[in-house]
């Protein structure tokens, strides 16, 4: 199991003659894809946006190594990319010729995955990095460029819309509800 | 009806983390390594052509004034990396292909880079702040604000047919300027998404723009919800070519967008 909550990587004791980006690749990678994996619905696509924002921290790895926060930069050029790559039709590749490589997930959390690829890009990507993610809302926020305020309306939208989606899932009473 | 509260929770991402493990990190450092050095290597190119220019200008200055003009030779064009990424600065001949409907040359300075051979752009994290893709399009959305949930309206060869056609395509505040683009007469039709479609909701959802065309899997044209797309409608001897140009006003400067005009001024369109 993946460390969660999230840990701060700014402040990890690492040695010296290695590179901090490696650090973070080897402390941070396997969170970023799961989190990328529920923006993007596609694990192979998470797997990919996360390796080249790991490229770019390399290519500016002056600036990277003063981030006071290399995990969310890193978060935040993972979802840009994943918007470029949605925009220019890259990702469809990968759904026609990697349909099997999927997380286990139930049938309940397939019809989830499957009903917020309907949702709006800016939808699914709050109710993903908020909820299924677990980010605070200032760094879904951040990762999505938006104000918290813009988050909270996406959020409130895309749950209602999710609503909809799923209204005929059935409901399973005997699970603890959260929080 | 199923429990959202239950449903949403980290197990997604937590499942998708536990399903793969770290790829070997080297290939990936090799990468962004081989981009950075690209970056050093013309920032260095770029001092020594300062310094020979500087010298250059010293040395004419001191030259005797009789001596006959000296003619610099221009170096032939190049070809585009096959590989993503960094561009040296200097001029490139870009054949005709899927994107483009003609041969053309194109000048870049310094940060720039291609993307899959066709598309440019300045060498920012932020997409669509400065770039420049030439088009093939045969059809375009019929309104833009629905987008891929509405039809396609297909669009005649002609340079008057896709000019007309982006201007009655619904959704996008259009200004229609007659121009040129790489030696040939060409009209522009800039486009922004004026607010009142900022907040509707379109296919995309709020804030997220607009859908021009899809003429393929990666023949993709979206206006930025904050941006201004300017699309080129070229009339080289009766064939239609056609370029664009995307920036955001709001996040860059004058001098971005000048160098952005000043690349695509240096366009020539070879047939």
């Amino acid at each position: 199991m993946v460390a969660h909550p999230l840990q701060p990587v700014a402040g990890q004791a690492r040695h010296a003659d290695v590179p901090r980006v490696r650090t973070v690749f080897e402390a941070s990678y396997r969170r970023l894809v799961g989190q990328l994996y529920v923006v993007c619905g596609d694990l192979t696509e998470a797997e990919e946006v996360v390796a080249e924002a790991f490229a770019r921290a390399v290519q500016h790895q002056r600036t990277f190594e003063r981030l006071d926060n290399p995990e969310a930069w890193l978060r935040t050029v993972a979802v840009n990319v994943s918007r470029t790559r949605f925009r220019k039709g890259l990702r469809v590749v990968h759904r026609e010729h990697d349909e099997a490589r999927r997380p286990a997930l139930d049938d309940e959390r397939l019809a989830l995955m499957a009903a917020l690829r309907r949702l709006p890009t800016p939808q699914r990507e709050a109710i993903a990095l908020f909820y299924l993610a677990d980010l605070p809302i200032h760094e879904v926020a951040t990762a999505t460029g938006v104000t918290v305020g813009t988050v909270k309306s996406r959020l409130s939208r895309g749950r209602a819309a999710l609503a909809v989606l799923l209204a005929d899932l059935p409901d399973s009473p005997e699970e603890t509800r959260r929080g | 009806m199923a429990d959202l509260d239950r449903l949403l929770r980290p197990g997604i991402s937590h499942a998708a983390a536990d399903a793969v493990e770290p790829p070997d990190f080297a290939p990936i450092e090799r990468r962004g390594v081989r981009r950075r050095r690209a970056h050093t290597v013309l920032a260095a190119a770029a001092v020594v052509v300062v310094l020979l220019g500087v010298a250059g200008g010293v040395r004419i200055f001191d030259a005797d004034k009789s001596s006959a003009p000296h003619v610099v030779d221009q170096p032939p064009p190049r070809s585009l990396p096959a590989e993503d990424g960094v561009v040296e600065p200097g001029t490139y001949l870009v054949p005709s292909s899927t994107w483009s409907t003609v041969d053309y040359t194109i000048t870049f300075p310094e940060g720039w880079r291609v993307r899959d051979q066709y598309i440019f752009d300045a060498n920012s994290e932020q997409i669509d702040e400065l770039s420049i893709e030439p088009f093939v399009v045969t059809k375009i959305y019929a309104d833009a604000c629905q987008g891929e949930r509405g039809p396609q309206t297909q669009v005649g060869p002609g340079v008057d047919d896709l000019v007309d056609a982006l201007l009655a395509q619904p959704g996008p505040a259009k200004t229609r300027v007659e121009t040129t683009l790489g030696g040939y007469p060409a009209t522009r039709v800039d486009l922004r998404v004026p607010d009142r479609l900022k907040t509707k909701n379109c296919f995309e959802g709020p804030g997220t723009g607009a859908q021009i065309w899809l003429n393929g899997p990666k023949n993709y044209l979206v206006l930025d919800p904050n941006g201004l797309l300017s699309i080129y409608v070229v009339d080289v001897d009766g064939q239609r070519a056609v370029f664009t140009s995307q920036t955001r006003p709001a996040y860059t400067s004058p001098e971005d967008r000048a160098e952005l005009q000043q690349v695509l001024d240096s366009i020539h369109i070879e047939k």
